[in-house]
Formats: structure tokens, sequence, C-alpha cells
């Protein structure tokens, strides 16, 4: 019994013991195959990953070509589809790519962008140095010819002389134009000048300036905003002549407000209309910035000239297609009261009675032949009358005429001496 | 009292003399101006510098008022061209008022006591 007992036993144990080896032997088979898959599917991440820096770094290499950088997911194995890694790779390459071509354009922009000032600024600076030089000498010569006038004293002189001061003076302006346009600074320099002088300035510096109509106004421009000023006004003078038939008016006047004082400049011409003035008004409130490369080949650089020295001097521009009375164009300039000098101080009544306008000081300063002598420029008015040469009390016609035949009767003997000097 | 400063190469001469480049009659360098008691209205300032100047000093020559002015003479020649066409200035004319012997002779004897 015992015996029979013990076989079962031994038989149960065996039966476990196979059960428990097939099961064991089926349990490794399974972890192989897991095994084997995992494998897989790492190397199919190595594949995919290397796969990714191989369509990467070419492309970063090709960016200085300007190609695109190549739009494309990685290709993954099928193991790995649906994975979160095939989602990660996926959004990583698309970035990289989006990235990239960012990258590329931004790039471009601004080597375009460098290129471009670096251009403007050559133009410039050549364009500026070059109409610098122009209105140096264009200065100069106006002075000769300045100095000229007060030396020769025939009529056929003077009017050759005006021709040609008249020509300086608008090349000056229209260089002077560039200069400002290019950054420059206007390079004249003048002591404070009266408002009246200011815009008489402005008139000989256009072609057509007997067709302006000056008003007077005795405020005094400070000395270092008289020559912006001249040359903007000037700017709208001829702005105004040019637009206006050849037979009508330009009419300056001037207003004088709390804050300073308004030049008007009223022209009869067609006028412009509303896209013209838009324009007009964008350029001088200088939201259109001056850029010389976009002029063209006929370049307009009057309203951008009188914006870039409102800006720098602050003045204000202005035009207007309906307030002329003329039916044209008004512009206005307004000068804050920080570039007017203050008020002249007249002088109390019944002091030494001083009619207009200023004179030559200088009852010191005469000549041996009883004339003030000649000064460049005139620093203040006499206080002192002048010796009178006749009489100091009315005009006394009588005397003069005395005085003026015997003259004439001094002329008469002397007459054969040269008829070229005549007067005329 | 202070007087602005003019520079007389800001304003051209031909603004001076308004576009006008020959005096519309022949006045000569010593031809002498008496100012005349008229309106200075509408006149430019120069030519009112001109006139201020000439009633000033009673009678004064081109090239004096040119001196005194600081102007080119042939600009104050243009200007009192034109003053003189407006009746603004005369040159004076001896033939009617011509001083009386008596006068001419009370001079004499007072110029004999002053030496």
């Amino acid at each position: 019994m015992n015996s029979e007992t013990a076989l079962w036993c031994v038989g149960g144990a065996l039966v476990v013991a196979i059960a428990f080896a097939v099961y064991k032997a089926r349990s490794a088979g399974r972890l192989r195959a897991r095994i084997a898959r995992l494998e897989e599917a790492c190397a199919a991440r190595d594949a995919a990953v290397a796969q990714l820096a191989a369509i990467g770094l070419p492309t970063a290499a090709d960016l200085a070509d300007g190609a695109r950088p190549a739009r494309s997911t990685p290709a993954l194995a099928p193991i790995l589809a649906g994975t979160p890694f095939a989602d990660s790779a996926a959004v990583l390459a698309q970035r990289y790519t989006v990235g990239l071509g960012e990258l590329q354009v931004a790039v471009a922009e601004s080597v375009r962008h460098k290129a471009q000032d670096e251009a403007r600024q050559t133009t410039e600076s050549s364009v500026r140095s070059f109409a610098e030089t122009v209105v140096s000498l264009g200065a100069n010569l106006s002075k000769v010819v300045a100095q000229a006038m007060r030396e020769h004293r025939g009529q056929e002189t003077f009017e050759t002389l005006t021709l040609i001061d008249h020509t300086v003076q608008q090349m000056i302006r229209q260089a002077q134009s560039y200069v400002v346009v290019c950054g420059g600074l206007p390079g004249r320099r003048w002591p404070s000048q009266a408002m009246t002088d200011v815009v008489r300035g402005a008139m000989g510096r256009i072609q057509d300036y007997q067709r302006i109509r000056p008003r007077e106004l005795e405020r005094q421009v400070i000395g270092q905003a008289v020559e912006p000023a001249v040359h903007a006004i000037a700017t709208l003078l001829d702005n105004a002549a040019r637009y206006s038939p050849p037979g009508s008016f330009v009419d300056v006047t001037f207003q004088e407000g709390h804050h300073g004082v308004t030049i008007i400049v009223d022209d009869a011409g067609v006028g412009m209309n509303s896209e013209q003035l838009d324009a007009a008004r964008r350029v001088l409130s200088g939201q259109e910035p001056v850029d010389l490369h976009r002029f063209g080949p006929h370049p307009k650089v009057g309203f951008p000239t009188v914006a870039a020295l409102s800006k720098r001097y602050g003045f204000q521009a202005s035009v207007d297609g309906s307030s002329s009375p003329f039916g044209g164009t008004r512009a206005a300039l307004f000068i804050p009261e920080a570039l007017l000098a203050a008020d002249v101080v007249e002088a109390a009544p019944g002091a030494a009675p001083e009619p207009e306008p200023p004179e030559p000081s200088g009852a010191a300063e005469v000549t041996g032949a009883g004339l003030p002598r000649r000064r460049r420029h005139i620093a203040t008015a006499d206080t002192q009358p002048l010796p009178p040469i006749l009489s100091t009390s009315a005009p006394r016609p009588s005397v003069a005429a005395a005085w003026q035949s015997g003259v004439h009767s001094a002329d008469e003997a002397a007459a054969p001496s040269d008829p070229a000097e005549g007067t005329r | 009292m202070t007087r602005p400063r003019r520079d007389p190469d800001l304003v051209r001469a031909y603004v001076v003399t308004g576009g006008v480049l020959r005096p519309s009659r022949d006045v000569g360098l010593v031809t002498l101006l008496v100012a005349q008691d008229v309106p200075a209205q509408g006149l430019a300032p120069e030519q009112r510098r001109v006139l201020g100047v000439c009633s000033r000093h009673g009678a004064l020559s081109i090239a004096e008022i040119a001196a005194h002015l600081d102007l080119p003479p042939s600009v104050v020649t243009i200007l009192a061209a034109g003053l003189m066409d407006s009746g603004h200035l005369a040159v004076p004319t001896p033939v009617a008022d011509v001083p009386d012997i008596d006068v001419l002779k009370e001079v004499l004897r007072g110029l004999r006591q002053l030496v």
C-alpha cells in the first residue's frame, strides 16, 4: 500500500513538473518574441531619429542658396505607427521645417535691408557732398556779385549782374534742397532778420519773383532759423508760382498768433485734387519718409525739403485746397515763438525823430568827402543824425537848386570827358 | 533803442527794385533829390527808406542816399526814378524860387560880420 501511494505521488509530481516545464517553455517563447519586437521598434526609432538629423542638417546648409527647406515628415517603420513617438517626431519635424523657413525669410530680408541701407547711405552722402559744394560755391559767387554791384555803376553792368545773380540764387536753392533732403543742414548763416526780409530773401530765389506780393511784418526771426525759413518759404513760393497762371499774383500774408507767426501763401492756380492734397500732406507732415531712391527720374524735392526742415527746426507746414481766396492752393508755414526774437524796442515818442528804417550807424564814420563810410553790415541805427550837408531844417529846394545848377554847369564844362560813363 | 541788423546779401538787388533793371528816367549820381509831401502808402521798404533819408537830410544826391542806406548806387537810381515818377521825390528847380536880392545882401552882410 505504501509503495502504491509513493508511486502516485511521484507520478503526480512528474505531471506537475512536466506541466510547469511546458508552461515555462511557452513563456520563454513569448518573451523572446517580445524582445524581438522591442528591438525592432528601437531600431526603427534610431532610424527615424537618424533620418530627422539627415533631412535637417543639409537643409540648414542650403539656407545660403535661398532654397526652401524640404517640408517632410520622417518616414516611419510600420511598427511605430500610432505611437506617441511617431506623433512627437512628426511635431518635431514640422516645427523644424517651419522654423527654418521663417529663419530663411528673415535672413534674406535683413540682408536685403542692409544692402539697401548701405546703398542709400552711399547715394545720400555723395549727392549731399556734391550739393553742398554747389551751395558753397554759389554763396561765394553771390557775394562777389553783390560786391560788384556796389563797385560798378553802369546800368548795363547792373542788368547783367542781376541776371547772373538771379540764376545763381535759383541754383543755390535747388542744390540746397538736395542738401536738406539728404540729411544736411542749410549752410548759410545770417543775423536775425525781419519777417519782411525773410520773405523777400525767399522771393529772390525763385524764377517768378515779380508775381509775389508780400505783406510786411517787423517780427524778427532769430539768426539760426533765418536760412531754413527762407529756404522753406522759397520752396512754397516756387510751388505757388509754378502752378498758377503767369499773369496771376501770389499773395504772402502773415498771421501773428499766440504761439508764433504763420506765413500764408495763396495762389490762383488750378489747385490740387484731394489725392494730391493727401499726398502733399503726408509728405509735409513727415509721415512719408524721404527716400532718395524713390524719387525716380524727375525728382520733386520741394515738399520733402520743407518736411525735413520742419522736422529739424520745428516749423509746421500745411497745404489747403479750399481756403485760398483765389480758388487756388493755400500753403502755410508756422514759425514757433521759440524761433522769433523779442520785439524791437521802439524809441520813446518825442525822442530823436526816427522816421522809417534803420540807417548805417556812424556819424563818427565819415569819409573825407563828408559821406558816411560804407560798412558791410549794419549793426545799429544812428541815434545821432548825420551832420547835415545842406540844412537841418526842412528841405530847402531853393538852396538845393542853386547847388544843383552849379553842379550841372560844371558837368557841362567837363562834358567831352567820357561819354561812356553816362548813367544809361 | 536797438535796430535789427539788415544783411545786405539776403534780399537781392532785383527784389529790392521789384524786377526793374533800368531806371525809368535819366538820373545822374549827383542829381539832387528832395522828398515831396506825398503819402508813402504802398511803397516798398527800400523806397520808404530812400524817402525817409531824403526828408531827414533835406536834399541828397543819389550817391549820398546809396551811402546812407548801404545800397548799390544802381539800385538807388532805379528806386529814385520810380519815386520821381510817382511824385514822392522831385529835383528842385530854381526857376521861380530864386532868393530875393535883399535877402542875399543880408546874408552877405551877415557873413562879413562873422569874418
